[in-house]
């Protein structure tokens, strides 16, 4: 029996599948983790840093090796690409903007300095965004586009 | 799609399912998938399958139109 020692396929990706769905969860209780610390018991950084770093790292991690692989990081055709980048930014920048309104609502006075350091930070936070994904997605395609011309020359 | 052939052709060769699994390195779960449709193997399990049936690719794992 010569192919006895060959590891069983579809166990292996089952195997891969729990692992990825574990990974999942662990970023969304790790997120939730992060959150509820910052904002609900406002702990200081040290105390949820490890966490902090932990998912930052993670989330580094896939893109990275995502970025390194040629894989698309954005399951999205090109044609439609600007739209999501779009409408990811906003719902981003809605979401640190409420944050940060929420936050800061119970120190401060809502007045003109107020809405207009809030108008601001969803400004900032639109623009980081969006700059900060087209930015991922040219060092994707110019990976993509080095690994075809790899193939190429080796073809 | 179930797969007959295979069942058929592993009864020709008077193996189990489990026979089958041993032969080729997996489970016997994976076969009975396999047979009933529920699993698509990669190619280099198809092949060690072939060779452990004496059978072909195209007699064990092409789908005919009338199969689909």
């Amino acid at each position: 029996m010569k192919n006895k020692n060959i590891s069983d396929e579809r166990t292996n990706n089952v195997k891969r599948k729990i692992c990825s769905e574990g990974f999942g969860l662990i970023m969304i209780i790790l997120l939730g983790s992060i959150l509820i610390q910052q904002f609900a018991y406002q702990a200081p950084f040290q105390q949820y840093g490890v966490e902090f770093v932990c998912f930052f790292g993670g989330c580094y991690y896939l893109i990275i090796r995502s970025i390194f692989l040629g894989n698309n990081v954005y399951e999205v055709p090109n044609t439609k690409i600007r739209k999501f980048f779009i409408i990811n930014s906003i719902t981003s920048s809605s979401v640190i903007t409420i944050i940060s309104v929420v936050s800061r609502m119970k120190n401060d006075t809502v007045d003109f300095e107020f809405i207009g350091l809030s108008v601001f930070l969803f400004i900032v936070a639109f623009c980081v965004t969006y700059f900060v994904q087209l930015l991922i997605h040219r060092i994707n395609r110019n990976r993509q586009n080095k690994l075809i011309n790899e193939m190429n020359k080796s073809n | 799609m179930k797969n007959i052939r295979m069942k058929v052709a592993r009864v020709e060769q008077d193996m189990t399912q489990e026979d089958l699994a041993i032969s080729v390195g997996v489970t016997r779960q994976t076969i009975s998938m396999i047979e009933s449709g529920n699993y698509n193997p990669s190619i280099g399990l198809c092949i060690e399958i072939c060779k452990v049936l004496k059978r072909t690719l195209d007699e064990l794992f092409w789908e005919e139109k009338n199969e689909k």
